[in-house]
This record gives structure tokens, C-alpha cells and sequence, in this order.
């Protein structure tokens, strides 16, 4: 579904991410995880069209979409949420919503109130569906953005650290709730650094460290391979 | 009850020229009442670019002025009045996405500052071509009988402007222009073409305020680039919505009738300081309540109903 090509950025001589090559199937978990600085945002922002790449290429759904637009990218079916939440904060949950089905993908034009009422309670907002972003907590922003991704009708959703900053029970409720996009028939990718999570998820795990790939397979091995556990906790 | 009040002050509103002359001092609150009306449709038409997207622009004295000459040259070319807005819109509308496309992708400030450069060069221009604006000097329209007319104007204006304003924030439109002022990144990331909808907004908002430029012209008998074209336009359409409240259906409007009253006592006491008495209200405006005079009257209800129970 999604190929990435030898995809690398640099900043001036900084490589953040360096040649970078994978395909991620379709209905399939993957999580990206590495240490900080591991260019791990940095390539998702690239597969979502908000960071132009300094070289290679990425394909989704068979077509070349390196040089897209983010909101380009979005229309072609790929949603994502933000590691620092970015929701339209004077906007309710509703309008969100509404505001996602009538810009995001073809696909989703015709989504109409039970789509997104279905997505409300999927991403468990039905109590806070008419208030303003500026009142929610951290844990229901983070659904409000995978709701709101959702709602673009994408078929690929990208997840930066929806866990972080969750208490115990929150971590569990959105493990849950990406189950059920999972079940929902759309293509997970998240970036984690909550490793149980990454367990219970992902179908798939890719380490990156220095904007590299330095493993790549099940979860279970790459998990305990000792090369991961070397850049994650180093010597 | 509420919803009578806009009606009922429509009907004021159009049986007062019919009134004006039994009223004492009616021909004047007549006359003024034009420019009120001008004022109350370009603040709301305004507001679509600098309330509801969240784009602050100096630069609409380029419109009111583009609007303005358009009614001038077409009536000297014998063209029915009513008919010469039409045309002024549509140019102004055109000059909008012109000069939108590039510098709506700047924000906040640097977006302000790029209008407050595309008006200045407007003013110059039309100040420059004497032979098309007639320079300093300005250009003379056939004089008489229009006072009604150009009153009616105004008042369907209003009722445009407020439709539009309506209409715009309960379509789509409206909804990613919302988004767009919250946060541009994650309006991109939702597949909102962040530039084409703001450029929308703005061709929209140009084409009711050179609406009014036009009528203005007819009603003045006379344009000149330096009244117009003036920066202290854009400056007023900025004051009127921030004071009486940004991105609401009424404050635009309430803020052009306190606007209207504060430039017509204060510009007789102080000929020369009354811009910085607007200067200070802003000021006052922004420290105390940010949402404007709408959101103060808000709260004084609130205030009232609790006191009542």
C-alpha cells in the first residue's frame, strides 16, 4: 500500500533521515519506534506531505506522491494526528468532524452523519461531541485528532505518540481504540515509544536510530534483538 | 421576540428617508445614515477575511477605492448607476485573488504588513495615473437626485453583506476557512487547499466592499485617490469589527454605528488627534475584552439574569 524508497532529509548537513526504504501493507499494524532524535517524525511528516524529502521516493496506492501537498495527500487517502495535539481549538468535536468529511479524501464525500456518528463513538466522544477543543483533556484531544483523521475518510492513518503523556488507564483505553481502527478495515502506522503497546499493536515493528533502519520484522524478535536494545539503552 | 428586532429595524431603517424631513434634524441623520450603512456592510464583508479566517487586512481601502472609480467612470459613460457596481466587484474580486494568492500564504503580522504594502501601492498608483483617476484632482460625477437611490444601495448592501456573511459561515466554506484560522498545519492535514479557500474569501469580502465604494461615489458626487484609496480606510474597517467584536454576526456592524458616532463628535472636537482616540478605544478594547462589544453586552446579561434570580 505504502513503499518508501530510499526516502532521506537533510537539513543543511544534519541527515535526519537516511535512506529510508520499506513497504507497509495493507490492513496491517506497523509502529515506527527508535530513540529521540531518530527521525521518526520527521519521516512521517514526509509521508504526509508536510516536509518536502531531499531525496528518494514514496508511493501510495500506486501513485508517486513525494512531491504532494499535505492536503493533497490527505484528499489521496493517508490522515495523520500530530505528536504535539493540534486540534482547532475555539471548534467543537462536531465540526471537526464535519469539517474533515467535507475537505478530506473523494472517498469520504458522500460520508455522511452516521459515518461520523460512528466514528464518535468508535473514538468514545459522544459525551464531549459539542463542546470546544479548548475544554478537553490531553487524552480527549488525542481521540479528537484520530476522530478527526478518521473522519477524512482515509485509509491509512499515521499515529505520533498518541500514547505519551497518558495515564495508565488512558494508555489502555487508546490501545483499544486503535484496535478498533484496526477492525475498522484502515491501515495503521504509529510512532510509540510505550513499548507494551507496540506489543499488544503492531503486526510489525520498524526500529529507526540516526535516521536509519537498523530492524525491521515481527515484533516479538525485533524487540529483543540486541542491536535495539543497544540503541535504545545503549552499551 | 429577538428575532423581530432585526426586522423591525430594517422597516426603521427604510421608512427613513420618507421620515427624515418630518424629524428635526431627520435630513441629517439621513445623510449620515448612508455612510452608517456603507460602514455596517463593509466592516461584515471585512470580517469574512479578518474574524472568521483570521487574516488581518489593511489593505481594503484598495477595493472601496477600485469600486469607487469603476461607479465614476461608468456613470460618465452614461451607464445606469445601480448597474456600475456589477462591474466594480468583479475587478475588485479580481484584484483581490491577484494580490491574495501570495500573501495569504503569510500570517498573523506579515500578512498585515504585505496589505498594509498592496494598499499603499494602490493609492500611489491611482494617485500617479492621472490620466485614468484624474490624480489629486479626482474625478466629478453628474450631480443631483441620488440621495435615495444611493440610500437603498446602502441598505441592500447591508442586507447582502449580512447574507453573505450568513451563508458563507454555514457552508463549507465557512467550516474550513474556521479551521484555517485555528491552525493552518493541521487544516492541511486534513485536505482543507488552505490557499484557494482564503483567496475565496478574500474575492467575496473585495466585491461588498468596492460594492460600497461605488455607492459611496454616486452619493458623494466625487472620488479622489487620497479619500478612497486612504489608508485611514482600512484602518476603520479593522477598528469597527475588533471593537465590536471579531468573527460574530452583529459585531461588525455594532462596531460601524459606535465607529460612525465617535468619527463624527470626535472629528469635530479633534480635527487633528481623532485617529489616536480610536487608537486608545482599540487599545482599551483589546486589554479588556478581546471578543469586542458583543461579547461585553454578553456578559452583562449574563450579569443582569443572575442578579434577577
Amino acid at each position: 500500500m505504502l513503499q518508501l524508497d530510499n526516502v532521506t532529509k537533510r537539513y543543511g548537513g544534519l541527515v535526519a533521515v537516511n535512506g529510508v526504504s520499506a513497504r507497509i501493507a495493507a490492513a496491517q499494524t506497523t509502529a515506527i519506534i527508535g530513540p529521540n532524535g531518530a527521525g521518526k517524525t520527521t519521516l512521517f511528516g514526509m509521508i504526509a506531505g508536510a516536509i518536502p524529502p531531499s531525496d528518494g521516493r514514496i508511493i501510495f496506492a500506486d501513485h508517486d506522491i513525494t512531491r504532494w501537498s499535505a492536503d493533497q495527500v490527505c484528499r489521496a487517502g493517508i490522515g495523520r494526528t500530530f505528536q504535539v495535539v493540534r486540534p482547532f481549538w475555539a471548534m467543537t468535536v462536531h465540526d471537526h468532524l464535519r469539517a474533515a468529511a467535507a475537505f478530506g479524501s473523494k472517498a469520504a464525500s458522500r460520508s455522511e452523519s452516521t459515518v461520523l456518528s460512528d466514528i464518535v463513538t468508535l473514538c468514545g466522544l459522544q459525551d464531549v461531541a459539542d463542546r470546544v477543543a479548548l475544554t478537553l483533556t490531553l487524552a480527549d484531544c488525542r481521540r479528537l485528532e484520530i476522530a478527526r483523521a478518521l473522519a477524512t475518510g482515509a485509509r491509512m492513518i499515521l499515529l505520533d505518540e498518541t500514547m505519551a503523556g497518558l495515564t495508565p488507564e488512558e494508555t489502555e483505553q487508546a490501545i483499544q481504540l486503535v484496535k478498533g481502527v484496526v477492525a475498522a478495515g484502515r491501515t495503521v502506522v504509529l510512532i510509540e515509544h510505550v513499548l507494551p503497546a507496540v506489543r499488544g499493536l503492531a503486526d510489525r515493528v520498524i526500529v529507526l536510530d540516526r535516521g536509519a533502519v537498523i530492524a525491521d520484522g515481527e515484533p516479538i524478535e525485533v524487540l529483543s534483538s540486541a542491536t535495539v536494545k543497544k540503541a535504545y539503552l545503549g552499551e | 421576540m429577538t428575532r423581530l428586532i432585526p426586522i423591525l429595524l430594517l422597516i426603521a431603517l427604510a421608512a427613513l428617508p420618507f421620515a427624515g424631513p418630518a424629524i428635526p434634524g431627520g435630513v441629517y441623520i439621513t445623510r449620515l445614515a448612508v455612510i452608517g450603512l456603507l460602514y455596517i456592510a463593509s466592516a461584515t464583508a471585512w470580517d469574512l477575511v479578518g474574524g472568521l479566517t483570521g487574516q488581518v487586512s489593511f489593505g481594503h481601502s484598495a477595493f472601496f477605492g477600485i469600486g469607487a472609480y469603476m461607479t465614476a467612470w461608468l456613470v460618465g459613460t452614461g451607464w445606469p448607476m445601480p448597474l456600475t457596481l456589477l462591474p466594480g466587484a468583479l475587478l475588485a474580486a479580481a484584484y483581490g485573488a491577484l494580490w491574495g494568492w501570495p500573501c495569504l500564504r503569510l500570517r498573523g503580522p506579515f500578512f498585515a504588513i504585505a496589505t498594509i504594502g498592496v494598499g499603499e501601492a494602490t493609492r500611489l498608483i491611482a494617485l500617479l495615473a492621472e490620466g485614468v483617476t484624474g490624480g489629486a484632482t479626482g474625478l466629478t460625477l453628474s450631480i443631483g437626485g441620488w440621495e435615495h437611490t444611493a440610500y437603498y444601495l446602502a441598505l441592500g448592501l447591508v442586507v447582502v453583506a449580512f447574507a453573505l456573511s450568513w451563508l458563507v459561515r454555514r457552508s463549507s466554506l465557512g467550516l474550513g476557512l474556521s479551521c484555517i484560522r485555528e491552525d493552518v498545519e493541521a487544516a492541511t492535514s486534513i485536505g482543507i487547499k488552505v490557499g484557494w479557500l482564503q483567496v475565496q474569501a478574500l474575492m467575496l469580502s473585495a466585491a461588498v466592499v468596492a460594492a460600497a465604494g461605488g455607492i459611496y461615489a454616486r452619493y458623494l458626487y466625487y472620488v479622489e485617490p487620497g479619500d478612497v484609496f486612504s489608508f485611514n480606510r482600512g484602518i476603520a474597517l479593522i477598528l469597527m469589527a475588533t471593537i465590536g467584536g471579531l468573527n460574530s454576526k452583529w459585531g461588525p456592524a455594532i462596531g460601524a454605528v459606535i465607529f460612525l458616532g465617535l468619527e463624527q463628535g470626535l472629528a469635530a472636537w479633534f480635527p487633528q488627534g481623532h485617529l489616536g482616540i480610536y487608537g486608545l478605544l482599540l487599545i482599551g478594547v483589546m486589554l479588556y475584552e478581546p471578543n469586542g462589544v458583543v461579547a461585553f453586552g454578553r456578559k452583562l446579561r449574563g450579569v443582569a439574569s443572575a442578579a434577577a434570580r
